[in-house]
């Protein structure tokens, strides 16, 4: 029961992750809906390792979190890039860009 | 009792999700996650994981929520203002999951024995003989990976002297 509880939650994080990146428009909420789905990947990954008494749920997880760190640092830092040349942080300012390349 | 706990960790994983969804400011929305990052590390040692659910703690609400918080810092989005009325005007959402929180640790420095022993516990010493044994290519890989990382933000920044 324990584990099929922590998949519902893992199904919880992943769509209450992909409503963030479909629905906001901030970019920043889009990186936060990205963590969670992270997040989610490591609950199934974790509930797998229990199911199968096998630490390379754990090994697993833990390269995640080392992954997901470094893409967050590089996605923000690009981000402030973002915000120094187009002056916003929302999807619409990324809009932009496409349609320079339109003209 | 575990089945309760994860229901509880379950209530306030939903309740910091749908706030995420709802509210205005960055900010808000980084203590959000934080809230449910720390609802996940407790699942994490109900899965029997108690190093992933340190690391979960140390790694995501320590370093990711704070670089979250200083990219939300230098972006510098307007903050609004209002008037200053007793409380906040958000101020039952956090309350609730206060106490959703505090009800969560009450359970935990409460426990019986059997809220733990459900799952078979796999302790830190086992995951670092399997991540410094089978999987050492691996760590290093991921070390050379975070160099690169370092060197690509550095890099993304750097432009903006040959611009200027």
């Amino acid at each position: 029961m324990t584990l099929e509880l922590a998949l519902v939650i893992a199904a919880l994080l992943f769509v209450i992750g992909m409503a963030l990146i479909i629905l906001r428009r901030n970019l920043i909420f889009l990186l936060l809906g990205i963590e969670l789905l992270f997040n989610a990947a490591m609950v199934i990954a974790l509930a797998g390792g229990a199911r199968w008494h096998s630490v390379t749920g754990q090994v697993l997880v833990v390269f995640m979190m080392v992954l997901s760190g470094a893409a967050l640092a590089l996605t923000l830092a690009l981000l402030l890039r973002v915000k120094q040349e187009l002056g916003g942080d929302t999807v619409d300012d990324l809009r932009q860009l496409r349609e320079e390349v339109d003209e | 009792m575990t089945i309760f706990l994860i229901l509880l960790l379950l209530l306030i994983i939903l309740t910091a999700g749908a706030a995420l969804l709802v509210v205005r400011d960055p900010m808000h929305g980084a203590v959000n996650l934080g809230v449910s990052l720390l609802a996940l590390s407790i699942l994490f040692l109900v899965l029997g994981a108690p190093f992933v659910a340190a690391l979960e703690v140390m790694l995501y609400v320590g370093a990711i929520l704070v670089l979250f918080l200083f990219a939300i810092m230098l972006l510098r989005t307007p903050l609004t203002t209002w008037e200053e009325p007793r409380w906040r005007r958000g101020f039952w959402w956090p309350a609730v999951l206060m106490v959703l929180l505090t009800a969560v640790l009450i359970l935990l420095f409460s426990r019986r024995p059997d809220l733990m022993v459900v799952i078979q516990e796999i302790g830190p010493g086992t995951v670092g003989r399997a991540l410094f044994g089978p999987y050492l290519w691996l760590t290093e890989a991921v070390a050379l990976l975070l160099f690169a990382v370092i060197a690509a933000v550095l890099a993304i920044h750097r432009r903006d002297d040959h611009d200027a």
